[in-house]
């Protein structure tokens, strides 16, 4: 044995610790130079398993100095998505070369690393840094970047599978083309868990030059036992239709946090949280002290004083929502209660996998309904979890806002050669097809800003030198460049403070301005009351009553993974078949009986569509099964080809089991399906056409145009200042329609709607689907328990073909309550 | 003088004309009325590598000479915000545009933007108010809250105002408009790609909007 692996496998030994195969499998491959993914669960083993091998490199190359040597430059850079994780990665590295008296220094540098520790790291790098995909880009727009990377020789890529298929993994790809081209020789790995599309996964890290000979896909293997359990009402009959927020069972869930050592309640909103955190407070008034909350708006101190409680085991329970997805190892939390729909395999288990984190223990996971019909889903989930169908991650291809976003960076720092620069991108697999003209749109854009010089005559972002450089020569340009790097895109937000001083963390702005002063909320756990707002900061004090709001923060609504909604069909079918074998699909028959009796319930050929009448007007309701994003894409073609013939206005709603076209006159839906308008004929065709009338590509917008740099959100401090300069992306959308219609960027907003939201290929399959199906059409009395929960749903599309005067002449005037 | 789509209307004893340019015509007096035009938005935007077209801007002018050429004012009153920011290119346009109108006099209330350019405008000889009456108005930018003077009456803009509608079958939309109300009168933003803010009114107000190129009055409507 190499005196590097001897010297590592006694270390293991000095800890009691083995070395499990999968870490021995993984060193080999990395000591042969091969690239690839460790597809291992949090607290295996993953990080030591590609840890050991730069530090086996490190002492077979220097075998009598391995201890003495400082000053070596940085050599392994580790990206992680998550900066919380960062901490616990430097800390478990630092260890062991300390106890191997290895002289190096592990660093870290996010956005919340002080400017002081990062210039040190600009003088002089850490062996090793752990940092964030936005960080790394961050760095490549400093001037002489290159200098940071002479002596890499590993990338190690953490929770891959969270980055890919995001924009934030483009920019990890991006990363890699330039320290690739930098480093040749440079190792690149990934940790990911399980996803579907593993291979791809490494594809897409490993980029489109990839020698398929030296990459391994290496799985750790680790079986993990699972307990499932649903909470079940007693009676399903007085148990909700619709509704998301679940504390009908809050008192069933109170005896879990009971018998369990430490339990995590994982919500799907920030507003259910803070809702459940105070409601469990308000019958459990003893637990107060042991639960805490946790996410994403609240203090980055409030959060880590949670994560440590927690990782010390001094808490009983921890509401959360995604934000404790990932992260450190809890080892103390013995259980996971999941409210509401997960929406995915994957991430059911993720969160199921939060628990039980010692080796040989079990993660136990209690799914809580929040409505009837989600126990169909609950049942879905067990099945998948015990057949092992977990979804994959698609990768995104060619976003140009994030390209865009990349060479203003390469821009400000040193400037680029765009043959140079196209030939390291030919080499990723995002923009592996990029065309010459896509990328001469893209020189033009950061160039000239358009195509047509004349409408840009005072534009200047990037400018070209003699050589043919492309550079930014804008101080300020640059600066605000370099703040406003990064793709998760918020809205603006304020802070939230103490009188007395104290930060609570932040709300998005448009929720504070719908506050007047005195107004009660409830935020961070707290009852809280408004005092005055200045400088970007809401002061609160502490409020007592009960009438406080909730903020309702805008998130994204998620869509079953495709996934789920095969199963979730089948799962029907089962029903209408009559097997009822599952215990939830056994709670709630007297609910399917219901729809039997009111309407149909759909067998494997039927296709049942609802036409119902109230003093709102005509309902149409469709039930595909297909998830959100489906039948957000069917339910505006629906309407588009409905009202081609007739001027007609709908507001259209959807959940993932179907969706609901509303309008004040009749929907002639009976001539509809003679006409075949579930033809998946013209889709294409009909959908894109279908798109202009809808918001649904201007909000996609909103974040292409804030990572292309269009909308800028302020430097801190300097709000008022930079208010000229800011113009809503929805305006920007308006005039880009207006001018100049083939817009790259208005174009990319289509594509991303067209193939990610609507994901053209499922709706084309639904809609051959539904062709083989019978259609059958029920005119019930009254709204089903199918057709409910969709018709409550307030956040609704629009779309009208009818003139806009017509249309006002049957409405009101809305006053609003304030200016 | 009317065209489809203007709207004639009396107030105070004088004859207005609302246009679907979003400008007012004053007969009495002769006067084109227009508020928040933000011109050099877009080279604005552009010197900050921000890339708007500058269409943006010609359009706002040559809708500006089609009315001009059309009511013929003898006066044009600037209700504040006229430039969007510090001088630019499109600062040029707009001289342009002055010079080929000589015959029309042009006066401006200052906006709370328009404090970048005061020096600019003077030089220029476009005289500026900080509010200005013009019997039996006070011209001004942004109307105060409580308005303290009980017999006059204001004209502004400022706020940008629109109104929101509601209808059967979840349906809403909204739209820039005029408001008429016992002591103001607001303009809508004369610019384009300005965005707009809802207004509070009350069955008191007359509301006009601005729908589809024409300006429609709530009581046809409603």
């Amino acid at each position: 044995m190499s005196k590097g692996k001897s010297l590592i496998n006694s270390w293991f030994s000095s800890k009691n610790w083995k070395v499990f195969d999968f870490q021995e499998e993984v060193w080999n491959a990395c000591l042969d130079g091969k690239k690839g993914i460790l597809n291992a669960p949090t607290g295996s083993g993953k990080t030591l398993a590609l840890w050991m091998p730069n530090l086996i490199k490190w002492i077979e190359k220097h075998p009598d100095s391995y201890q003495e040597k400082t000053n070596n430059g940085l050599k392994v850079l580790w990206i992680t998505p998550l900066r919380a994780l960062a901490k616990d990665i430097q800390s478990a590295l630092q260890s062991s070369v300390d106890d191997m008296s290895i002289p190096w220094e592990i660093g870290r540098r996010t956005g919340d690393i002080s400017q002081s520790v990062k210039q040190k790291q600009n003088r002089r790098m850490p062996e090793v840094l752990i940092t964030t995909p936005e960080s790394v880009h961050i760095l490549l727009a400093q001037k002489n970047y290159a200098r940071h990377f002479k002596n890499l020789d590993a990338v190690v890529v953490d929770e891959w599978h969270e980055l890919l298929g995001t924009k934030r993994g483009i920019q990890v790809e991006l990363a890699l083309s330039k320290l690739k081209a930098l480093r040749p020789d440079i190792s690149i790995w990934g940790i990911s868990a399980t996803i579907g599309n593993l291979d791809q996964a490494k594809d897409v890290l490993l980029g489109s030059d990839i020698n398929k000979d030296s990459s391994v896909v290496i799985k750790a293997n680790l079986k993990k036992d699972i307990y499932i359990e649903s909470i079940l009402p007693d009676e399903i009959e007085k148990f909700p239709w619709s509704g998301h927020l679940g504390l009908n069972l809050l008192p069933k869930i109170l005896p879990v946090i009971d018998n369990h050592n430490s339990t995590l309640i994982f919500t799907n909103t920030r507003a259910q949280s803070e809702v459940w955190f105070q409601k469990i407070l308000e019958a459990r008034p003893d637990l107060a002290g042991a639960i805490a909350i946790h996410h994403g708006s609240l203090d980055r101190k409030v959060r880590e004083w949670v994560e440590s409680s927690l990782h010390e085991g001094n808490l009983k329970a921890v509401v959360c929502t995604s934000s404790l997805d990932l992260g450190v190892d809890f080892s103390p939390v013995d259980t996971v209660i999941q409210i509401g729909s997960p929406k995915g395999v994957a991430r059911f288990l993720q969160r199921a996998g939060r628990s039980g984190h010692s080796p040989g223990a079990k993660s136990s996971i209690y799914f809580v309904p929040t409505h009837a019909l989600e126990l169909i889903e609950a049942s879905a989930l067990k099945s998948a979890v015990n057949e092992h169908e977990i979804e994959s991650r698609e990768p995104i291809l060619k976003p140009l806002d994030v390209l865009v976003q990349y060479l203003v960076t390469l821009a400000v720092s040193d400037g680029f050669m765009p043959d140079e620069i196209f030939n390291q991108l030919k080499n990723t697999f995002a923009y592996q097809t990029l065309s010459e003209t896509e990328w001469d749109w893209v020189l033009t854009f950061i160039t000239t800003g358009g195509k047509s010089l004349s409408r840009y005559q005072e534009y200047s972002k990037v400018v070209i030198d003699e050589e043919g450089l492309y550079k930014v020569e804008d101080r300020k340009i640059a600066r605000r460049h370099r703040m406003s790097i990064g793709t998760i895109s918020s809205d603006s937000m304020l802070r939230v403070k103490y009188m007395t001083g104290g930060s609570l963390g932040s709300i998005e702005e448009w929720f504070i301005s719908s506050l007047n002063i005195g107004d009660k909320f409830w935020f961070a756990g707290r009852n809280l009351e408004l005092v005055q707002i200045k400088e970007m900061t809401a002061y609160v004090k502490r409020a007592k009553g009960t009438k406080s709001k909730v903020p309702s923060w805008l998130g994204g609504r998620i869509s079953l993974s495709s996934n789920m909604s095969e199963i979730l069909r089948d799962k029907i079918r089962q029903v209408s078949e009559g097997k009822l074998e599952d215990i939830e699909l056994k709670t709630i028959e007297p609910i399917f009986e219901i729809q039997k009796a009111w309407s149909t319930l759909p067998n494997e050929n039927q296709f049942v569509i609802e036409k119902t009448f109230s003093n709102e007007g005509c309902h149409v309701f469709f039930y595909p099964f297909e998830g959100r994003y489906v039948h957000e894409g069917m339910s505006t073609l629906i309407a588009h080809r409905i009202a081609k013939h007739t001027p007609i206005t709908f507001s259209i709603a959807m959940n993932d089991y179907g969706f609901e076209l509303l309008s004040d006159q009749d929907i002639p839906i009976e001539k509809a399906i003679n006409d075949n308008i579930f033809s998946s004929k013209n889709l294409l065709e009909d959908i894109s056409k279908s798109l202009n009338n809808t918001e649904l590509a201007k909000r996609k917008f909103r974040d292409i145009s804030k990572i292309a740099g269009l909308v800028f959100q302020g430097f801190p401090g300097e709000q008022r200042k930079s208010k000229h300069l800011q113009m809503s992306s929805s305006l920007f959308f308006d005039v880009f329609q207006q001018y100049e219609p083939d817009h790259l960027l208005l174009q990319q907003a289509f594509e991303e709607v067209l193939f990610f939201q609507l994901d053209e290929i499922r709706l084309r399959k639904a809609l051959i689907k539904i062709e083989k199906q019978d259609i059958v059409l029920n005119y019930p009395k009254r709204f089903t328990p199918f057709a409910f929960p969709i018709m409550v749903d307030r956040l609704r599309e629009k779309m009208s073909t009818e003139k806009l005067i017509d249309r006002v002449k049957k409405m009101q005037l809305q006053l609003e309550k304030h200016t | 003088m009317l065209r489809d789509g203007d709207k004639a209307i009396q107030f105070m004893n004088q004859d207005f004309i609302l246009a679907p340019e979003k400008a007012i015509y004053w007969k009495e007096k002769k006067a084109l009325l227009l508020a928040d035009l933000h011109l050099g938005k877009s080279g604005h935007f552009q010197k900050a590598g921000i890339p708007v077209s500058s269409e943006v801007n010609s359009e706002n002018l040559s809708r500006l000479q089609l009315i001009t050429d059309h009511f013929k004012p003898k006066v044009i009153y600037y209700l504040g915000d006229l430039f969007h920011s510090a001088m630019n290119a499109e600062w040029r346009e707009f001289k342009l545009w002055k010079n080929k109108n000589p015959e029309v006099l042009m006066k401006l209330i200052l906006g709370n933007h328009d404090f970048y350019a005061i020096p600019e405008y003077e030089n220029f000889g476009l005289k500026c108010f900080h509010e200005l009456e013009v019997n039996p108005f006070i011209l001004i930018h942004d109307i105060p809250d409580k308005i303290q003077l009980e017999d006059k009456v204001f004209i502004g803009g400022h706020i940008h105002p629109s109104i929101r509608f509601k209808g059967k079958g979840r349906q809403s939309l909204r739209a820039s408009c005029f408001c008429f109300s016992e002591n103001k009168i607001l303009l809508p933003a004369f610019g384009s790609f300005t965005g707009t803010h809802n207004i509070k009114s009350s069955k008191k107000d007359m509301v006009f909007p601005i729908l589809e190129g024409s300006v429609a009055s709530l009581s046809n409507l409603i």
